[in-house]
């Protein structure tokens, strides 16, 4: 027998964009979308299992309309035959007495118990699977691990799990919640482990090579670190073991990139340089570097490309003081030629760690003298 | 240093055009739209090369689009400049006055870039004209529409720093009002003086982390209060949850026992019921099978039920003959067998003796008379017993006879009277055959037991129910009794032995004790759920929300440090800088004001002196220095005039260059126009003046005090203006030059 899950978690639903003003709704509304991309993708995809590890909402109370919304669509999974699982997460616990998972209900399988005592017995295609998981509890982590042993019956064994991998690139800056290491997941000698909290696809092998576990990553990114495509994991079960397939399933990409204004002499090019990336839809952080001709007003450019991408950052790393703008002024007699010459013995004395610091205030002195004068 | 000449190909409205300057004021006249902007803007073009490369380009021509400038130095060398306008291809070659090339320069130099050719070309523009950026040009040598009028006061200061600047239009102060402006959006501390009243953006990214620390911690504290309430709830829970199962499973019980009571004394009686219904059955079956039984015999009698009342009595008379018939016959059998018993008189043996005795006598008496005659006699005598018997004989059988007559007689009588019984026996239907009456009599009396015992049964079963009945209400409560068992196994618990009603008050005082424990739990188990709610209520966060926020707003705040930081920078530099500036300048610059002041005013005013905050101080008479502010108008004007000349130089390093006016005295009245007018002829002396105008004033001036006079009126549009309409004579001309050459 053979059985395929799709796997997702860390869906964020409701989350806050805090400063995104308008595109804060229509962002939230990304989530719902992509929350209905992946179903969809379940029924298309003819699995039997829909494993949502953890943090499907933002919070242990989300929204009624989102709720509802979310009801909905698992309930289209069960029509089908589909049976959804939910484990809740960090961000949506089923601890507080007002978490959602308590006061709704959600078609599917809930693994609600803070303690596992008894894995879930399913019948899928004939055959046994067992569901291994508890609900997170802030506080308690590493001891309920062994709870999700193998239990000695026949049949596929598959554990839901919200927690922080040692060793992880992600182990350094997201929150240590229930750590586990590779090899603590491995001796739980389950078939395959639906990871979730960290928001990177990767996939967990054993010392042989073997697929145990698999972290889809947030399906549809959240905070610049979340770039490019995002992903569930499509998982096939069968006696050869385990295979894990990525599915691309953003409604929107997030993206960081670089840009080179070396030479660059106007707004007007600077301008050009970032609308190459023009994408309505894309969620942009751009850094700016290289020596630039001019001093560029931050929210000048912001203002002319901003309606070019669904959402802009930029981040001035460009370097103005050994321009040829700079030198050209340095000389004058004036009192910008004379804090160009203050400001390069400066930043000529300054260690290294401070030099952005003070080019940055060259930036902002210089851009201020050319944002209204000057420049025609 | 002055212009003498700007040529332009295809350059605005102009197609082939070249004009010519002399050293002095020259006079560029014509209305609007006749192209004294377009020459005006060649001059920058030329030098510095367009951004905006089509705003010069004609309409739907063909043909580069160029400008050329010539400049005199103040050296004797010429220096032409010419520039293609779209490819910023620039060539600058230096003769001397006698037309030897001293420098040939060509290359690309765009408006902006920092390509060595530019570098190259700028080194070159400086050396000739002091200073190499079009920012300074337009800070100081362009004096733009009205701005030579100075109408506020503290408008001079303001507008000596934003010269000062090295900007056209923003001055230090505003740039470091910005910064301020931005810093303070920041942070409510303050490097400089007293700290913001207000908390600002940092402050609060800071309040709210303090905030969040604390909710954090008490969080905690919540969160394990929280806890111990949840492990009391779920205990309490468990409890409460167990003892209410038993309650209810006492109460089952007990309702359940009472209900097995009710039902089995429902069986009881239902079962006496039954027993009763049942014994009547069995008698009643009884009952019918012994009558089918007798009926059965009665039928074998070969009698009806009914007899006729005579039949009995000739059955019993036809017995009495046949009786009498037997006896008959039987006494006629023994006299018949006694006859025949008689038999016949016996003679053989009679015969036999009397032979034996004769012979025997014979021959025992050998022949003996004697003998012969014992032996007749004895013979004799044998003789006569024989005779008697048989007399005797024969009597017998006579009177045998005769009684054997009598019977047969009686046998015939009683036969009769046995045919007249018959007969009637016949009469009434019965068959009459001896046998038949026989068995009939013999049934006789059977029938009549039997027909007796018919009727008391049939009378008995009258008394009792009818079959049918009976066998309806037996099934009726066979039903019932299936009803009631099956009601008594219902919800029967699954251990369940019938209680004893002697057991029953120590059950009920049990449950109740039950109820109240329950009851108590109930209370205590409500009391932890508002507690806990209290708690929650309390604490309402959540650790994983508040991590997050957390961790945005140190972000946030790390960058705000760094963006108040590279502020307080910016402005401490600028600030520094202007200091400086001030200190290092402002002695000199008040120096080149005066000096510049003395010229235009003739020495009436000769010392200028500058405050901290650049506002003017003019030395009226000794040891009294006045405000600007405090001057007549012409004086005013004559300061800020002074002032941008100073700075002109200043920036130029102190070369006398072409100054560009456009207009600058649109809004002077009469008198303060003849006073700048005045002022404006004497600096003409040491700077060439191009000045733009429409004015039919300065012309009428002009012309009075022969300026050259350019005028665009009479300018063919696009044609070659190649002899162009310079009315000043050549004398003058070199005589200016000289003079101003010699001023330079």
């Amino acid at each position: 027998m053979t059985i395929r899950c799709l796997h997702t978690a860390d869906l964020h639903l409701d989350a806050p964009f805090p400063n995104w003003g308008e595109k804060e709704g229509v962002r939230r509304a990304d989530l719902l979308k992509t929350f209905e991309r992946i179903v969809t993708l379940a029924i298309k995809k003819e699995v039997q299992l829909l494993l949502i590890s953890g943090d499907l909402f933002d919070s242990p109370h989300p929204e009624a309309a989102t709720v509802t919304r979310v009801q909905t669509e698992l309930r289209r999974l069960v029509d089908r035959g589909i049976t959804p699982v939910l484990l809740p997460g960090t961000h949506d616990p089923f601890a507080p007495k007002n978490s959602i998972y308590r006061r709704e209900t959600f078609p599917g399988i809930l693994l609600s118990e803070a303690q596992l005592s008894e894995p879930v017995h399913l019948s899928l295609k004939g055959g046994d699977c067992y569901l291994y998981g508890f609900a997170y509890q802030s506080g308690k982590t590493e001891e309920l691990l062994p709870s999700m042993q193998r239990r000695d019956l026949p049949g596929y064994h598959i554990g839901l799990l919200h927690g922080s991998r040692r060793g992880s690139p992600e182990w350094n800056y997201r929150h240590k919640d229930l750590p586990f290491d590779l090899a603590d997941l491995a001796a739980l000698r389950l078939d395959y482990v639906a990871l979730g909290h960290y928001h990177t696809f990767a996939v967990l092998q054993d010392e042989s090579g073997r697929n145990i576990a698999a972290y889809p990553g947030s399906p549809e990114g959240k905070r610049f670190g979340e770039d490019g495509p995002r992903y569930c994991a499509l998982v096939t079960l069968s006696a050869d073991g385990v295979e894990v397939e990525a599915l691309e399933v953003n409604s929107r990409t997030l993206a960081e990139a670089e840009i080179d204004l070396s030479g660059i002499v106007t707004l007007e090019g600077a301008i050009a340089e970032i609308r190459r990336f023009a994408n309505p839809d894309l969620i942009l952080r751009l850094r700016l570097t290289g020596t630039v001709e001019i001093p560029l007003s931050l929210p000048s450019l912001l203002a002319a490309c901003r309606n070019d991408f669904f959402w802009l950052e930029i981040h001035d790393c460009t370097r103005l003081y050994d321009s040829a703008y700079a030198r050209r002024i340095e000389h004058e007699e004036t009192v910008r030629g004379l804090f160009v010459r203050r400001m390069r013995r400066l930043i000529e004395e300054s260690p290294p760690e401070r030099r952005p610091v003070v080019e940055e205030a060259f930036r902002e002195v210089l851009a201020r003298f050319a944002a209204t004068g000057g420049e025609r | 240093m002055i212009i003498s000449r700007i040529e332009l190909r295809h350059f605005g409205r102009f197609v082939d055009a070249a004009f010519d300057f002399t050293a002095g004021i020259n006079l560029v006249t014509g209305p609007n739209e006749t192209g004294k902007s377009t020459i005006m803007a060649a001059i920058p073009a030329v030098l510095y090369g367009l951004r905006d490369k089509e705003r010069y380009r004609p309409w739907g021509r063909e043909g580069g689009c160029s400008a050329t400038l010539v400049l005199q130095t103040a050296k004797g060398t010429i220096v032409r400049i010419e520039r293609e306008i779209i490819s910023d291809r620039v060539t600058l070659t230096e003769t001397d006055p006698q037309g030897a090339v001293l420098l040939s320069f060509e290359g690309k130099i765009a408006p902006l870039g920092r390509s060595s050719e530019r570098a190259l070309y700028l080194e070159h523009l400086e050396r000739i004209t002091g200073h190499a950026d079009e920012e300074i040009f337009r800070a100081s040598l362009f004096f733009a529409q009205g701005s030579l009028e100075i109408d506020a006061p503290g408008e001079i200061a303001s507008r000596i720093k934003t010269l000062l600047s090295g900007c056209a239009e923003v001055d230090y102060d505003q740039v470091l009002e910005s910064l301020h402006e931005d810093y303070f959006a920041i942070t409510r501390e303050n490097p400089w003086g007293k700290d913001k009243a207000k908390d600002r953006e940092l402050e609060e990214v800071r309040n709210r982390l303090k905030e969040l620390e604390s909710l954090w911690n008490s969080g905690r504290g919540h969160f394990a209060e929280e806890e111990r309430l949840q492990q009391k709830i779920v205990a309490v829970r468990e409890e409460l949850t167990g003892k209410r199962a038993q309650l209810a499973e006492g109460k089952r019980y007990l309702e359940w026992v009472r209900r097995q009571w009710q039902f089995e004394e429902k069986e009881v009686s239902l079962q006496k019921d039954y027993f009763r219904v049942q014994k009547v059955a069995g008698k009643v079956e009884d009952l019918q099978e012994e009558l089918l039984e007798l009926q059965k015999n009665l039928t074998y009698t070969g009698l009806p039920v009914e007899i006729p009342d005579a039949l009995p009595q000739l059955l019993t008379g036809a017995e009495v003959i046949r009786k009498d018939l037997i006896t008959l016959q039987e006494e006629m059998t023994r006299l018949r067998r006694e006859r025949s018993l008689l038999g016949e008189a016996p003679w053989l043996p009679a015969v036999i003796l009397s032979a034996l005795v004769l012979i025997g006598f014979v021959l025992f008496g050998k022949g003996s008379t004697s003998y012969l005659a014992l032996g007749g006699l004895i013979s004799v005598f044998i003789w006569g017993f024989f005779i008697f018997r048989l007399m005797r004989l024969n009597a017998t059988r006579a009177a045998l006879g005769g009684q054997l007559d009598q019977v047969t007689q009686r046998r015939s009588e009683v036969l009769a009277s046995l045919t007249e019984i018959e007969e009637a026996v016949r009469r009434l239907g019965f068959p009459a055959s001896a046998v038949e009456m026989v068995k009939m009599e013999k049934s006789l009396d059977r029938h009549r037991s039997l027909v007796l015992r018919i009727k008391e049964i049939e009378s008995a079963l009258q008394v009792l129910d009818h079959p049918e009945a009976i066998s309806g209400e037996e099934k009726t409560l066979s039903r019932k009794m299936a009803v009631l068992a099956e009601r008594k196994e219902m919800g029967r618990p699954p251990r369940a032995e019938i209680l004893r009603p002697e057991d029953l008050p120590e059950a009920e005082r049990k449950l109740s004790n039950l109820e109240t424990e329950v009851a108590a739990h109930e209370e205590i188990f409500l009391e932890l759920t508002r507690q806990q709610a209290e708690v929650r209520g309390a604490g309402g966060i959540d650790p994983c929300r508040i991590d997050e926020e957390r961790a945005v707003l140190c972000e946030r705040e790390i960058s705000l440090l760094r963006r108040k930081e590279s502020l307080a920078l910016a402005y401490e530099l600028l600030r520094g800088a202007v200091d400086d500036f001030r200190h290092t300048y402002i002695d000199r610059f008040s120096g080149e004001i005066g000096h510049s002041l003395a010229f235009i005013t003739r020495n009436r005013y000769q010392a200028v002196r500058l405050d901290e905050n650049f506002n003017p101080l003019v030395q009226v008479r000794d040891e009294l220095w006045q405000s600007v502010d405090r001057l007549s108008r012409g004086a005013q004007d004559a300061v800020f005039f002074a002032v941008r000349l100073a700075l002109t130089r200043h920036l130029t390093r102190s070369r006398h260059l072409p100054l560009l006016l456009d207009d600058p005295f649109v809004h002077l009245d009469k008198g303060r126009l003849s006073e700048m007018l005045k002022l404006l002829e004497r600096v003409s002396q040491e700077h060439q003046l191009l000045l733009f105008s429409h004015s039919e004033t300065l012309l009428h001036r002009a012309e009075k005090n022969g300026w050259s006079i350019l005028s665009l009126m009479e300018l063919p549009v696009n044609r070659s203006l190649a002899a162009s309409t310079n009315k000043t004579k050549e004398k003058e001309k070199s005589a200016d030059d000289t003079n101003q050459l010699s001023l330079l």
